[in-house]
């Protein structure tokens, strides 16, 4: 009797999940139910088409034939409503019910919203899903102020596609400092920098209070009475997991995310969960490659493999044109460890050392060799056996070694 | 040939498979492929790739 696999989510996890079943299961009865319109597309490449940079058909990764040759069955435009554990099924917005022998949910996140007056004016939007960047491409048409709520990466590069099209972009942060969780004080001090002189306005430290307009948004005004003009807004807030399905089930255990064993596992039987979704070990990544690999592992262990998932270094690469920016593992943003660090009016290097192991970096400027930087910080690699071309960047060219 | 990794995801680009899907014939170097193509795994740009 071949296993009846059920995958909610057609993003990355969902799909690596669905691929690598395929790979170990040629029989196996494999169907992925997704909210989403279009098939599995670059979510990381939406601020590109906000841009103009690419159309909608640039974005799809996997076309139909790809589903079709593998015998997968993707339903798009449908959308999971509730599970039932005891029964193995799901229910879906299409009144369907699909049963299940093993279940996937990798239903991904959706954008925080914080609790701000005037949020859902007209001309406030976030940024997660393509339906959002065709709105956003709409209405920025004819506006000319932009503020985006949240200085994390995607803040600054939702900003950036919209001020390479002539807007005034002000990029508002609770935070004291920019990109918080990727940059030291050090170091967003000199991205601002370089940032300002693109012509982007920062207010750090700030706290929207409101969002007020008569039909649509006008202004936002800041705790402490500033008013910025605001004609278009972004809340860019960060991201949560989507835990309504499992809401009702005390059985599926849930911190922050459905918390999943190394093999991907929730508490509920023949239930796994992968991707943003997904609580490991305390943590929920949000970042591509852990969605990726957590869809990997899930795939092998529910078609049978015994594999583990461990871990997945925090590594993030910033998208603004003639910015390189790239961080790593732990930044120690109080300088409490031991780096390197090589600090230019417009660039910054740090390498952070833990008891004598790469722990973390931030490269803002040359950025060659990150990513096997980050595989030494994920091997907690001793800095002692470093190649001495992945350490230029970060020691003193005058000192020899 | 050298091989390329893309640094968001991994990806290695190795010349001597190429990227037949999105048209990179197999024997492709790094150098030579379209400055407008992307990392077929997430997206991300040339400029993202380093070399292996």
């Amino acid at each position: 009797m071949p296993t009846q696999y059920l995958i909610v989510g057609n993003g990355v996890a969902g799909t690596t999940a669905a691929e690598n079943i395929r790979a170990h299961d040629a029989s196996g009865q494999i169907t992925m139910l997704s909210r989403e319109q279009l098939p599995f597309y670059h979510r990381i490449r939406l601020i590109d088409y906000l841009a103009g940079a690419v159309d909608e058909a640039a974005l799809v990764v996997k076309k139909t034939e790809w589903y079709a040759e593998r015998n997968i069955t993707i339903l798009t435009g449908t959308m999971a409503t509730s599970i039932n554990p005891t029964a193995r099924s799901i229910q879906a917005d299409n009144g369907l019910t699909y049963h299940y022998g093993r279940l996937l949910l990798a239903n991904g996140s959706h954008p925080f919203v914080p609790p701000i007056t005037g949020s859902k004016l007209p001309g406030v939007f976030t940024l997660h899903t393509i339906a959002d960047a065709r709105v956003i491409t709409e209405a920025a048409r004819t506006a000319e102020n932009v503020v985006v709520i949240g200085g994390g990466l995607l803040g600054l590069e939702a900003g950036n596609s919209l001020r390479k099209s002539g807007k005034q972009v002000t990029v508002v942060e609770f935070s004291p400092r920019l990109l918080p969780r990727q940059l030291d004080p050090a170091g967003a001090a000199i991205l601002q920098h370089l940032m300002e002189s693109k012509g982007f306005r920062f207010r750090l430290g700030a706290v929207t209070e409101r969002i007020s307009g008569g039909l649509r948004t006008e202004q936002i005004v800041l705790k402490g009475g500033e008013i910025l003009a605001a004609d278009l807004v972004i809340i860019a807030a960060g991201v949560r997991p989507d835990l309504n399905l499992i809401t009702p089930h005390a059985s599926i255990a849930r911190d922050r995310g459905i918390i999943v064993n190394d093999r991907m596992q929730t508490t509920a039987d023949d239930i796994f969960a992968a991707g943003d979704v997904a609580q490991w070990h305390d943590q929920v990544f949000g970042i591509w490659p852990a969605a990726q690999e957590q869809g990997k592992i899930a795939g092998l262990n529910m078609a049978g493999i015994r594999t583990h998932y461990n871990g997945t270094t925090s590594a993030n690469v910033l998208k603004v044109a003639d910015i390189k920016l790239a961080s790593a593992g732990d930044i120690d943003p109080e300088n409490r460890l031991q780096s390197f660090c090589i600090t230019t009016p417009t660039t910054y290097h740090k390498l952070i050392i833990d008891q004598g192991k790469v722990s973390g970096c931030i490269m803002l400027g040359e950025t060659g060799n990150f990513f096997k930087l980050t595989k030494a910080i994920a091997e907690r690699q001793p800095v002692s056996t470093l190649a001495s071309a992945l350490l230029t960047p970060f020691l003193d060219q005058t000192t020899s070694r | 040939m050298d091989k390329y990794v893309c640094r968001i995801c991994g990806y290695v680009y190795d010349p001597a498979v190429g990227d037949p899907d999105s048209g990179i014939a197999a024997g492709t170097s790094f150098a030579d492929i379209p400055s407008d193509w992307v990392c077929p795994v997430c997206g991300a740009a040339k400029a993202d790739f380093e070399r292996e």
